[in-house]
């Protein structure tokens, strides 16, 4: 929360005071609570039953007081990432009513939702989530509702920043077709807009909890009932889908020009990545491959980027299902190559020493045309990265001392033995980054880290034991 | 007599004080890896495979401390015939810790050490409910690159012992 608060205690008369007028705002236009039909798909609030003795309040310093309650679980859980039975499951809803009284004396009174997502955590923030309190490591969406459940706004988050204003959940249904899934449910197939996180909606799932702390758990057993889709408003971006119909193309151009020029040798690697970032072609190419990490196979692209700034994907390759690996031809065209990593416990979140390995065998074949604006991009279930070549003579002497046929087993030993280090003291993907950076060291090669949605890159490097962002001059 | 005296308080002031001096090295113990502590072993009619697995303080120059590992070795008999065995060498099993501790502490990640091919790879161990242990092994992930219709990855992605067993505790 922006500036101070100063906890307060609800007197009985105060608690009574809100039941009232909760009671009233939930019938105000008499929605049904419990319907799973029709029209009510994307309202996600259905038990409306409050905690009234479990409750957070405090004075701000507009003088304003803000009171939360939480209300009782829902039936159902909503993700953004369709589970499958078995799945160790890295989503938390939560729903509060929020009381809100100004200082003027008017009060605004709402359901506020929030569907968190840790896949890259893993760890889950959502009990220190509050109104206008969002933990620095939250990822997920947060939802306004009116006390009669109609939708007021909504805001996506990346790592505690906003990254997109949502639009009404389920309005994408106009844009979208429904079919019938393997289970005889209908569901709604959207097609995307230029944004927008689809919600899947289960109900009556069953966990088994592996941790004390309840924060991971293993689901089966829900009922699938339908996916919905909230769009980003995204008006700035009205020049159509990104990436349309990206896997499964081969050779095809992913996206109209964006009106800017691919990158020149005279821009450092940052600039060049901001291009990237710019282009909505590309990152409609990312979306689409980082969708595929729910799955068990690898996919692999390399990608040109035109004069009109348009963006040709040649793709995918595709790995041996349930085999960690892609094998990729780089056409002598190619600026770049991009490639994924599905999840499992077990597996890389980052690149992997053969992933450097195999940077190097592209140079050394001479499969890469232009090294100064050559990016290696890696999307994976934990996050997205890009390697940059920064001296290709250092990367050389740095591989026949580490990748070459005799030193590679040390390096890639020497990898995985730091990143075991590394997670005595921090979390999985972060043991893996602090790892990647102690290997590439004098490299030649710089690391930089995507967000969420692609639409920035941070050069990342370790200090003091860290991982910490840093800057390209 | 006061001279012995003397010399004693100079002695013992001094082992006080080198004793002060001394930067006491952190141990950080993880208790639940022993739980994997022990020698497993799965056997038929044709193979004979087991794994010898022991919790060891290792120094993390890292962070300076110590911690626990998991090291290990491993035999196999096929056909009545050893085909490799590391009992007793250099540990074919090393660095185990947990794959990925904040979702269970029931699985480890161990570098692997085939004998029959130079590269290692992945062991991966996790204890299941009914006290056996799963063992499966895993070539270590990456891009391949095929330039000019040739692959350039000259590693060895195959095994040369059993590559998903379970083993029952034996000692």
């Amino acid at each position: 929360m922006s500036g101070t608060q100063q906890n307060i205690a609800l007197s009985d008369a105060d608690i009574s005071e809100l039941k009232g007028i909760y009671n009233s705002g939930i019938n105000a236009s008499g929605q049904a609570t419990t319907s799973t039909n029709g029209s009510q798909v994307s309202n996600f609030i259905r038990n409306l039953n409050v905690k009234w003795g479990n409750y957070q309040a405090y004075t701000r310093d507009d003088n304003s007081q803000v009171a939360e309650f939480e209300l009782e679980k829902e039936n159902f859980m909503l993700s953004t990432r369709q589970q499958k039975a078995g799945d160790t499951v890295f989503f938390r809803n939560k729903t509060e009513a929020v009381f809100i009284k100004l200082s003027n004396g008017k009060r605004l009174s709402v359901f506020m939702k929030v569907i968190e997502d840790f896949n890259q955590t893993k760890k889950s923030v959502i009990a220190n989530l509050h109104y206008k309190q969002i933990p620095s490591t939250f990822t997920g969406s947060i939802i306004f509702y009116t006390l009669d459940r109609h939708f007021i706004n909504g805001w996506r988050y990346n790592a505690g920043q906003i990254v997109a204003k949502l639009g009404t959940p389920g309005a994408a249904s106009a844009n979208s077709t429904q079919q019938v899934n393997s289970t005889n449910k209908q569901v709604n197939v959207a097609k995307p807009t230029c944004g927008g996180v689809t919600v899947y909606w289960e109900e009556d799932c069953e966990y088994d909890v592996v941790l004390d702390d309840g924060t991971v758990y293993i689901y089966y057993n829900c009922d699938p009932v339908i996916d919905d889709v909230i769009p980003d408003i995204c008006d700035d971006l009205a020049q159509g889908p990104p990436g349309g119909g990206v896997l499964g193309d081969t050779g095809g151009s992913t996206g109209g020009p964006t009106g800017t020029p691919p990158p020149d040798t005279s821009k450092n690697p940052c600039q060049q990545a901001a291009f990237l970032a710019a282009n909505t072609a590309f990152k409609g190419l990312l979306s689409a491959m980082q969708a595929t990490t729910d799955g068990n196979q690898e996919f692999g692209y390399t990608y040109t980027l035109n004069t009109d700034g348009s963006v040709s994907a040649n793709g995918p390759s595709v790995g041996t299902i349930g085999s960690a690996s892609v094998d990729i031809n780089i056409p002598p065209t190619s600026d770049g190559v991009i490639h994924t990593h599905f999840y499992g416990p077990t597996n890389y979140p980052t690149f992997s020493p053969a992933d450097i390995k195999a940077l190097f065998d592209a140079l050394h074949s001479g499969d890469i045309k232009n090294t100064k604006t050559f990016s290696d991009v890696l999307v994976t279930f934990g996050g997205t990265y890009m390697i940059k070549i920064i001296d290709p003579v250092q990367f050389a002497a740095f591989a026949a001392n580490n990748l070459s046929d005799d030193h590679y087993t040390a390096f890639s030993d020497n990898y995985d033995l730091s990143q075991q280090l590394y997670a005595q003291a921090n979390d999985n993907t972060t043991s893996y980054e602090l790892a990647l950076l102690s290997m590439l060291n004098n490299s030649g090669l710089t690391l930089m880290r995507g967000d969420y949605q692609f639409g920035s890159w941070t050069p990342i490097v370790k200090q003091n034991n860290q991982v910490v962002n840093n800057n390209c001059n | 007599m006061k001279r012995i005296f003397i010399a004693l308080y100079l002695v013992i002031g001094i082992l006080a004080k080198s004793k002060a001096n001394q930067v006491d090295t952190a141990y950080i113990s993880t208790a639940s890896l022993h739980r994997f502590d022990g020698t497993w072993e799965y056997t038929d009619d044709k193979i004979t495979f087991k794994i010898v697995l022991k919790t060891e303080k290792v120094y993390n120059t890292i962070y300076n401390n110590y911690v626990d590992f998991v090291i290990g070795h491993h035999l196999y008999i096929k056909d009545g015939k050893e085909m490799q065995n590391s009992i007793g060498k250099k540990a074919s099993l090393e660095n185990g810790y947990f794959a990925n501790k904040q979702i269970s502490k029931n699985v480890l990640r161990f570098t692997f050490h085939d004998q029959g091919k130079s590269n290692s790879g992945h062991a991966i161990v996790e204890l299941l409910p009914n006290g056996t242990l799963s063992w499966e092994l895993k070539d270590l992930e990456g891009m391949r690159i095929v330039s000019k219709g040739k692959n350039l990855d000259k590693l060895d992605h195959n095994f040369y012992v059993p590559t998903k067993l379970i083993l029952t505790k034996v000692k």
